[in-house]
């Protein structure tokens, strides 16, 4: 081996410990930063991560164990008992595998409540064993705000696994919407949060297998989580598992298993997305898609493998008319029995049920009656044959059947296409099929574009449709630049087939439109909007989502124009259509109220701002619960308000709200905390001097940064601009120089053409006056202050923060300010 | 316990010249005193209490260390001992088995149940062993945490408070010391 000395080992440990509480995408970049240079080290700490990947279970069962037979007797943990760091509280529940219990910290200053599971006495044996360490490695993966995470694990003092998890207290999902009486429209909304949370598990290479309502529940903030990916394994094709489908016969629970899952045969995402569909039955018809009595063994089993299910509509009650079409086609697609005839994914799925909840045409269609024939024929090769003789006998060559033949097939190629398309275009990401290598969505979607232009050159409607979809996905992922081509030709291909008063040509202008103001092109995006709304006006189509969608986005770019009594005038159209439309309990209504609070707000009428927040607020709060990142959107904004209002007490409560929710909504490490977090500091440092406060707020928002977003991203860049800021506050220049340096270098890169640049300079310049470095200060300042005053948007408090630090700096250098009278608008030094 | 002091040390000189099958006889002795050992300090212990060794341990000690008299000075050093000594106990005992067939007749212990699981992880413990001694040489700290949980499944918790470390900088050093280890035992 390399020759390593003691030292060096201590180094290469700490880059590898850094290295592993990263996640894998952001080594790289963390790697680069920690080694800087230093090739050997990065080789080094390379080696060893690489060991990661095939390190299984490497010394993890002890050869010996002092304790283990030794409490082999014991009965059962009773309260108050310890499993390592944890203190037993009480016994919560039974499952397959085990007992679940309520536990807390056995000490240590950690607040909060743990579910504590420890394999089932008696079942120890070596296989429930290896399916717990399966759970355990894939679960700690597993961090999405709809999966209980798994925070802990390890054995118990007579050598049991056992694992701790986020404790949801909730209802189980179909128990949820009975008891709260959820419309259909709110229940979907509940879907397709367990879609996402089932298509980011599917992402991270795990396939849950044990979907069912028991196992997802709603928590009173009515938010879904899903608990225990109990049989949930990493379909890792490099390693081959007999016992795989053995184990997934004895472990599934029978009435929420799919087809395949029953014969014993691969388990893929198909089968998750099968179960879904299963759920998403019991949501809408309140039965389960195999009839209301449990069923057992063989006529399950058939059931499943062979009977189709009723459509829900047909079983749903009063809710039959709301079902009847798109959701009847949506849940038979998710739960066909064969499984390339399914969603490709479940976020397919989801985007489905979003599609009909926007009113937009869903890709499900109902089998069609060749897809029908087919089947059966090849179910009953020999009948079939005498059958169609015979009815070719009977009844010829009829003007019924063309036209049925036609219809079928017209129908086929169109759905066969977009199926066909998407599925090739999103094989990749099926775990199932990666084989090891690693596909990034911008992979996928290139991929995808690519084709819909080679192969649907001659359905020049499905092209445009396609492309705008597309581009609607390249826009979500920030890809701005790949999105408008796709947008753009989608417009003009429908131009051409539809012509200039189609509401179709409307559908995208108006996509093309909010891709433009995305990229920053208001300028661009007005006309495109003006448009949009005409061609609806001139169609009879005002009394629709789309139309009251297109006036708040014009609204929106007259805000940002600082036409406001224009802008308000469009958000109240757009809000009282949308009462009319969705009637006053919809999130859509609150987010018009919210804009109408920001026009006000802007106009300095704080009262009238704070009823529409309030409103917003309030809301909100009812449709989402009270702990919701909605909720905590809303609060900023009421946090701004209050503090623009001079309200400082009121300002200072709410940021504090806002980050201790965000906190528990989202984490320690989020992002979005991130931000809170600085706002609250730069509110304690500007308007409450509160430097001391500040100070451990601004270091917490780093840390999370460093995790979450990387060294390079320019968040970061300002939280360190910001901490040095107050640290130079203090007097504390020395250690507020490397960081402002650092803010700089960031920005630099990541930023160059914002002013943000100009404001971490003059902070750097400040820290180095401040420490007597005048010469290298000077151009720093005086830089920064002639580039924020050319900034027409900018916060009028920084240009004087950086002109003050200007003449500081001249003050302490004992010269006087160049082309200014040494008296004008000095401050002391900072 | 050790009811026959004279077999025991019968025993341990046949181990010690080089007989495994004396080992294996030896090890239903020595895991009972070890586990009453471990069950006085963590389950039921007395804080800063001095244990005076059973004799068999200390015996099995001074064979291993060569030295007269065992007065131990505290749990940490019981526990490093124990860790060393079910080291050696194990890997001599592989390296024997590799040679020689498995004596009939002889009680199913403990040990053939740790070696069997060893056997089931593929690993080979004389080569871990080496691998072991080399990272005692680099960091002696890391290595002997890999002993006690490897050799006498002290928890994460346990050590850390054994070494008077923290949990967090038990578990880290045990991550790295298994990438570590792994990367040496499947190298060229």
């Amino acid at each position: 081996m390399k020759t390593v000395t003691p030292e060096r080992w201590q180094q290469v440990k700490t880059v590898l410990d850094g290295a592993l509480e990263r996640r894998r995408a952001e080594r790289d970049a963390y790697l680069a930063e920690a080694c800087r240079g230093d090739d050997e080290l990065r080789g080094e700490v390379e080696s060893l991560l690489a060991s990661e990947e095939v390190l299984g279970d490497f010394i993890e069962e002890p050869l010996f164990d002092l304790h283990r037979e030794e409490r082999a007797g014991e009965a059962a943990p009773a309260a108050g008992d310890r499993i390592e760091a944890y203190r037993i509280v009480r016994e919560i529940g039974h499952g397959g595998m085990g007992t679940v219990y309520l536990a807390e910290r056995a000490e240590g200053q950690f607040e909060g409540r743990f579910a504590l599971k420890i394999i089932r006495r008696g079942m120890d044996t070596d296989e429930v064993v290896e399916r717990f360490r399966a759970e355990r490695r894939i679960l700690t993966r597993l961090d999405h705000p709809n999966i209980a995470r798994v925070l802990d694990g390890g054995s118990t003092a007579d050598g049991r696994p056992f694992f701790v998890m986020e404790h949801v207290e909730g209802r189980p999902l179909d128990e949820f919407c009975d008891a709260e009486g959820l419309s259909i429209p709110a229940r979907l909304g509940l879907f397709l949060e367990v879609c996402s949370a089932v298509h980011f598990a599917h992402q991270n290479l795990v396939v849950h297998r044990d979907l069912k309502p028991a196992n997802i529940l709603v928590t009173r903030a009515g938010a879904p989580k899903l608990l225990d990916f109990g049989i949930s394994k990493i379909l890792d094709p490099d390693r081959t598992e007999p016992e795989l489908t053995v184990l997934g016969r004895r472990a599934m629970t029978p009435l929420w298993a799919s087809p395949e899952q029953l014969r014993g045969e691969q388990v893929t995402t198909a089968s998750d997305v099968y179960v879904l569909g299963a759920l998403l039955y019991l949501l809408l018809t309140g039965r389960s898609a195999y009839g209301a009595p449990p069923m057992e063994g063989e006529a399950l089993f058939r059931s499943v493998c062979d009977v189709d299910p009723q459509r829900p509509s047909e079983v749903a009650g009063p809710a039959r008319r709301l079902l009847a079409g798109d959701l009847d086609n949506i849940v038979l697609k998710a739960m066909h029995k064969e499984p390339p005839r399914r969603y490709a994914s479940a976020e397919q799925l989801a985007a489905d049920v979003q599609r009909h909840l926007e009113g937009l045409p869903v890709l499900a269609r109902p089998d069609t009656a060749w897809y029908r024939v087919g089947k059966f024929a090849r179910r009953h090769r020999w009948g079939v044959g005498v059958a169609a003789l015979a009815l070719v006998a009977i009844v010829g060559f009829s003007v019924a059947m063309t036209q049925l033949w036609r219809q079928a097939v017209r129908e086929k190629v169109r759905a066969e296409a977009v199926s066909t398309f998407l599925k090739e275009a999103f094989e990749i990401p099926d775990p199932s099929r990666s084989k090891g290598e690693t596909v990034t969505a911008r992979e996928v979607l290139d991929q995808g574009t690519a084709r819909i232009s080679k192969d649907l050159q001659d359905q020049p409607e499905l092209r445009a449709t396609l492309m705008d979809t597309m581009g609607q996905v390249y826009r979500g992922l920030g890809l701005f630049e790949s999105a408008r081509p796709l947008q753009e030709e989608s417009l003009a291909i429908r131009r051409s087939l539809f012509g200039n008063r189609d509401l179709r040509v409307a559908e995208s202008l108006q996509n093309l439109a909010v891709l433009r103001r995305e990229m920053g092109e208001d300028a661009a995006a007005e006309p495109l909007l003006q448009e949009a709304l005409e061609i609806q006006r001139r169609e009879g189509a005002t009394e629709t989502l789309d139309h009251a969608k297109a006036l708040n986005d014009l609204a929106a770019l007259l805000e940002a124009k600082g036409k406001l009594d224009a802008a308000e005038v469009l958000y109240r159209e757009a809000l009282d259509l949308k009462v009319r439309l969705l009637g006053r309990e919809h999130e859509d209504v609150a987010r018009s109220l919210k804009n109408l609070g920001g026009v006000r707000h802007a106009k300095r009428d704080y009262a009238g701002a704070e009823r529409y927040y309030l409103e917003a607020l309030a809301l909100r709060r009812k449709l989402l619960g009270a702990d919701h990142p909605e909720v905590a959107a809303t609060l900023s904004n009421l946090a701004v308000l209050y503090e623009d209002r001079g309200d400082l007490a009121g300002a200072e409560d709410t940021y504090r709200e806002v980050v201790e929710m965000r906190r528990k909504l989202l984490g320690s490490t989020h992002p979005r905390l991130a931000r809170s977090l600085s706002n609250l500091a730069s509110f304690l440092r500007e308007k409450r001097g509160d430097l001391k406060g500040a100070e451990p707020l601004l270091r917490e928002a780093l840390a999370i940064a460093a995790v979450s977003l990387g060294p390079q991203h320019p968040d970061r860049a300002v939280y360190l601009r910001n901490l040095a800021s107050v640290l130079l506050d203090q007097g504390r220049a020395a250690e507020a120089e490397p960081l402002a340096r650092e803010a700089v270098a960031v920005l630099r890169q990541a930023s160059p053409t914002s002013w943000r640049v100009a404001d971490a300079e003059s902070v750097l310049g400040g820290s180095l006056a401040a420490e007597g470095r005048f010469a290298e200060a000077e151009p720093l300042l005086v830089g920064a202050v002639e580039a924020l005053a050319k900034e027409p948007e900018i916060d009028a408090r920084k240009v004087e923060e950086a002109q003050a630090r200007v003449a500081a700096l001249y003050r302490a250098w004992g010269r006087p300010a160049p082309g200014r009278s040494p008296s004008s608008k000095e401050r002391g030094p900072a | 316990m050790s009811e026959n002091p004279a077999e025991v040390t019968q025993l341990l000189q046949d181990w010690s010249h080089g007989d495994p099958a004396a080992l294996e006889r030896l090890m239903p002795f020595v895991f009972d005193d070890l586990r009453q050992m471990a069950r006085r300090y963590f389950l039921r212990e007395s804080a800063g209490h001095t244990l005076q060794p059973t004799a068999l341990v200390s015996e099995v000690y001074l064979r291993l260390q060569g030295q007269r008299e065992i007065q131990w000075q505290n749990r940490e050093q019981f526990f490093a001992v124990t860790a060393l000594l079910m080291r050696r106990i194990l890997v001599d005992y592989a390296k024997g088995r590799h040679t020689q067939k498995r004596g009939e007749g002889v009680v199913k212990v403990p040990l053939e149940k740790a070696f069997n699981l060893a056997e089931a992880q593929h690993l080979d413990l004389a080569a871990l062993d080496d691998a072991l001694s080399r990272l005692a040489l680099l960091d002696p700290r890391q290595s002997r945490i890999v002993e006690l949980r490897f050799f006498t499944g002290l928890k994460h918790e346990e050590i850390a408070e054994l070494l008077g470390i923290s949990v967090t900088t038990v578990k880290r050093e045990w991550n790295t010391a298994r990438l570590w280890l792994h990367r040496e035992l499947s190298g060229p």
